[in-house]
């Protein structure tokens, strides 16, 4: 090194320099560049479509259908819930809350103090409401979790790095952390069933027709005529997160 | 007592499991230590203040130390850790835990460029003496320059106080963007208020400062050197100020959502007379924190002398490190008890052995003690000679 | 040897920028090609989430699938006929009888189909609860046809009712005909009788 003359030796480090400079300016915008050049990410779904669900409180009986062919189509693990059913019993006292294994296997009667009480009882499908602002979006720190130009909210399996951040940023508590899986997942609205034209598996046992849903760009629907009747609510109005899931004939007292 | 008029206990299925749990406690606790122990370097290096001269250096090694280890308990913690680099390769700006690859990275190299300036003496004299293989390891840290020279030493002069100076926004935004990701969110009752960026970096100046006064104290009774006391009465004026600030802005929060009387009352009122009530109300602040906020104003009114102050500097400094960690737990798991129906709470078990379990959080916790000790072995840090004892 | 005073200073910005481009192009490596910067997300993920395989078939899986036109399977459409006419028209097939899935795999027969006759099937939909719908119909040992013929509420829910077209009630264990009984017990019981249901 020390034969080598300061001059040649500087030359070189400036070489050095400027190459890496102009290297980690090409590496930075390569990525950009090559997808200019190959043209516009096609879309691969068809445009227009712009999905709902409709819960409808009057009809469910809390069967428990819905649970188990979830679970059964999404492969959810045991004790881990993409949907579940509230109960809910209303009394002058205050109100009482209860989901026994998210309503999978059905509900025993309440006893008979509390029954003796109720003034209002019903139960309350619980599942994603693939928000149109939603917070869980916005809180993924690597883009993992995003929605579909159809208005589903999905979560890619490669990508996702298991923060959690998501579960906690969603304020109606439908997500975790699959224990198999160790990624963040949730109700997806069935999004492999319905890009086949079929409904998701909870709206297709529902004995009831609780559960719906549909397209609301389609007039005849079920999902845009509820819309357009405008006597749905959503779950935490207050949250603001444009949630997509309508309740008809949602208590007052359902959080 | 419960939340919304409840008549039993109830959340949501998918809250029996609580998802940030011990790492995530441990996580902003190492990077407040951190981010505190840089401010008390820059106190010296941008603010001048000579007390602190001696510990400068010091209070850097420490940051650094500690810096290690700021990632490694969300490597713990990620459910893929294996695409932990998702972070730096495709960041979500939405997101404020998006930045923590860049800012981490970048706060790194900064603190490490300072400590090279600050010890490239110490590195050329040393690859000056020694030979071989050990020789070759300090001349690489020279980069080959091997003159310490009146002129480059004013060159890095000025670039530290710089760094100095850069480093204080840094080292807030390094921890101030953990309180924002707890402060921004809206579904957790207990975590969302504009204050928590700043009740974060507050504590994290106290709890630095205090962990900086333990180590300095620990060190001087093994190495049997003299104490510094102006430093150590300076050092716990601050620690007070800080700490006065922090306690204030985490009261304030609390009266502000209780005279509000809304829907976070609704939930937090049960939480902090319920499952919150001994580590909250007992455990951070009437143990450790209205014991060392009057230990310190009577440090700094009564300024008391020799083992008194060190005594009482210690206890405030012990409780004070305490009282953060506490704080840490409180704000992450207590928010998570919260069921988000507003009709119960979710329980929290330590556990031993798992991922996120106690034994690997103390391990953790231990292991920039452990490396500092290994650095203070091999370059001076609270003196001329590194500690060969 | 000299250097100037700032020579340490040019060769950290060498190194610095040298960690830099190695990183920059790590990360252009890394990134996903079909990544959509606007949106934020990995466009291909898309169709890895459409690969999911289908448990559920829907009950158009099981009507005309050309599985059960054969004769042996003859009873089976007569069951589609009888769904189709009755109370249980908007149920799925799976949930009685099980997922698709379990019961063919590939395009061929896995395993027979569920069927289940125990009592809690049926309860699971028309047990009473306090909090089902007033006008969805649970089960009343009081009504007038359970009333008369002594059903509790674990008596064989088949023995009468025919799980395909419910209201179809099948001779009952007594031999009587439901209109028999009826005019029976508007003699003998003294609730309204308009009450077959709760």
């Amino acid at each position: 090194m020390t034969t080598q003359t300061p001059n040649a030796r500087r030359v070189f480090l400036q070489r050095l320099l400027a190459g890496s400079a102009a290297a980690g300016v090409f590496m930075v915008y390569r990525q950009p560049v090559m997808a200019a050049l190959k043209g516009a990410n096609e879309t691969t779904q068809a445009a227009g479509h712009d999905y709902a669900f409709v819960v409808d409180i009057s009809r469910c009986i809390g069967c428990g259908q819905c649970v188990r062919a979830c679970s059964i189509e999404n492969e959810v693990p045991e004790g881990q819930y993409r949907t579940w059913i509230e109960r809910y019993v209303v009394t002058p006292d205050g109100v009482h809350v209860d989901s026994p294994q998210g309503g999978m296997h059905g509900f025993d009667e309440v006893d008979e103090a509390l029954a003796s009480e109720a003034i209002n009882s019903f139960f309350v499908p619980k599942l994603c409401n693939h928000c149109a602002e939603a917070p869980c979006i916005q809180v993924c720190p690597v883009g993992a979790t995003f929605r579909s130009p159809e208005g589903f909210v999905l979560v890619d399996p490669e990508h996702c790095i298991g923060c959690s951040y998501c579960v906690q940023a969603c304020p109606y508590g439908v997500r975790f952390i699959n224990r198999e899986k160790h990624i963040a997942d949730k109700c997806t609205w069935c999004y492999h069933r319905v890009s086949q034209g079929k409904l998701p598996a909870c709206v297709t046992v529902c004995p009831t027709q609780a559960r719906m849903f549909g397209d609301l760009n389609d007039p005849d629907s079920q999902v845009a005529r509820v819309l357009q009747e405008d006597n749905w609510d959503v779950l935490k109005p207050e949250a603001h997160t444009a949630s997509m899931c309508l309740y008809l004939g949602l208590p007052r007292v359902v959080v | 007592m419960l939340p919304n008029e409840s008549l039993v206990n109830f959340f949501f299925p998918n809250e029996a499991e609580i998802h940030w749990s011990l790492m995530i406690v441990i996580y902003p606790y190492i990077t407040g230590l951190v981010a505190g122990a840089f401010v008390v370097s820059s106190l010296y290096h941008v603010f001048q203040i000579r007390a602190f001269e001696n510990i400068a250096r010091f209070a850097l090694v420490a940051a650094f130390s500690f810096g290690l280890f700021a990632a490694v308990p969300l490597l713990f913690h990620l459910g893929q850790p294996f695409r932990a680099l998702n972070i730096f390769f495709t960041p979500h700006t939405t997101s404020a835990m998006s930045v923590f690859g860049y800012v981490y990275s970048s706060y790194m190299i900064l603190l490490m460029i300072e400590l090279w300036l600050v010890y490239r003496e110490y590195f050329i004299q040393k690859a000056q003496e020694t030979q071989g293989i050990p020789g070759r390891v300090w001349k690489i840290l020279t980069l080959g320059v091997m003159d310490y020279t009146p002129e480059s030493a004013r060159v890095d002069h000025k670039l530290t106080t710089f760094l100095a100076a850069i480093g204080i926004p840094w080292a807030c935004f390094l921890h101030g963007y953990v309180g924002f990701i707890f402060g921004s969110v809206k579904a957790n009752a207990w975590w969302a208020t504009p204050l928590q960026p700043i009740i974060f970096l507050m504590s994290a100046i106290v709890s630095g400062i205090a962990m900086l006064m333990l180590m300095y104290a620990f060190i001087r009774w093994r190495t049997r050197q003299a104490y510094d006391f102006p430093m150590i009465q300076k050092l716990m004026g601050f620690l007070w100020g800080f700490f006065i600030i922090d306690f204030f802005l985490e009261g304030l929060e609390i009266v502000y959502v209780a005279y509000e009387h809304g829907h976070h009352w609704s939930v937090i009122g049960p939480l902090l007379s319920g499952p919150l009530y001994d580590t909250f109300v007992i455990g951070q602040v009437l143990v450790l924190s209205v014991v060392p906020f009057l230990t310190l104003g009577y440090i700094t009114i009564f300024k008391p002398w020799g083992k008194g102050l060190l005594y009482l500097a210690n206890l405030a400094s012990l409780l004070l490190v305490l009282q953060v960690l506490f704080m840490r737990f409180n704000v992450v798991v207590g928010g998570q008890l919260i069921s988000k129906s507003d009709r119960g709470f979710t329980e929290f078990h330590f556990e031993f052995l798992a991922r996120e379990g106690v034994v690997p959080a103390v391990i953790i916790l231990s292991a920039p003690f452990v490396v500092f000790y290994i650095i203070s072995r091999l370059i001076p840090v609270l003196g001329d000679a590194p500690d060969t004892e | 040897m000299n250097v100037s005073p700032r020579t340490h200073i040019y060769r950290l910005v060498v190194v610095l920028v040298v960690i830099a481009a190695g990183f920059a192009a790590l990360r252009s490596l890394a990134i996903p090609d079909s990544w959509d910067n606007e949106k934020f997300y990995r466009v291909d993920s898309l169709d890895d989430l459409k690969l999911q395989p289908l448990r559920m078939g829907g009950n158009e899986a099981c009507a005309g699938s050309g599985c059960h036109e054969q004769q042996r399977m003859a009873r089976h459409k007569e069951r589609l006929d009888a769904l189709a006419k009755g109370n249980h028209s908007g149920l799925a097939c799976e949930n009685c009888h099980g997922p698709l899935s379990d019961h063919v795999s590939g395009g061929r027969r896995a395993a027979s189909a569920l069927i289940n006759r125990e009592n809690t099937l049926c309860l699971g939909c028309h047990g009473p609860l306090l909090s089902r719908p007033k006008n969805f119909p649970q089960f009343n040992a009081e009504n007038t046809g359970h009333w008369y013929f002594d059903v509790e509420i674990t008596t064989p829910c088949r023995d009468c009712h025919d799980p395909h077209e419910p209201r179809h009630m099948a001779a009952p264990r007594d031999r009587h005909t439901l209109e028999e009984a009826s005019a029976t017990a508007a003699a003998e019981q003294p609730h309204a009788l308009s009450e077959v249901t709760r």
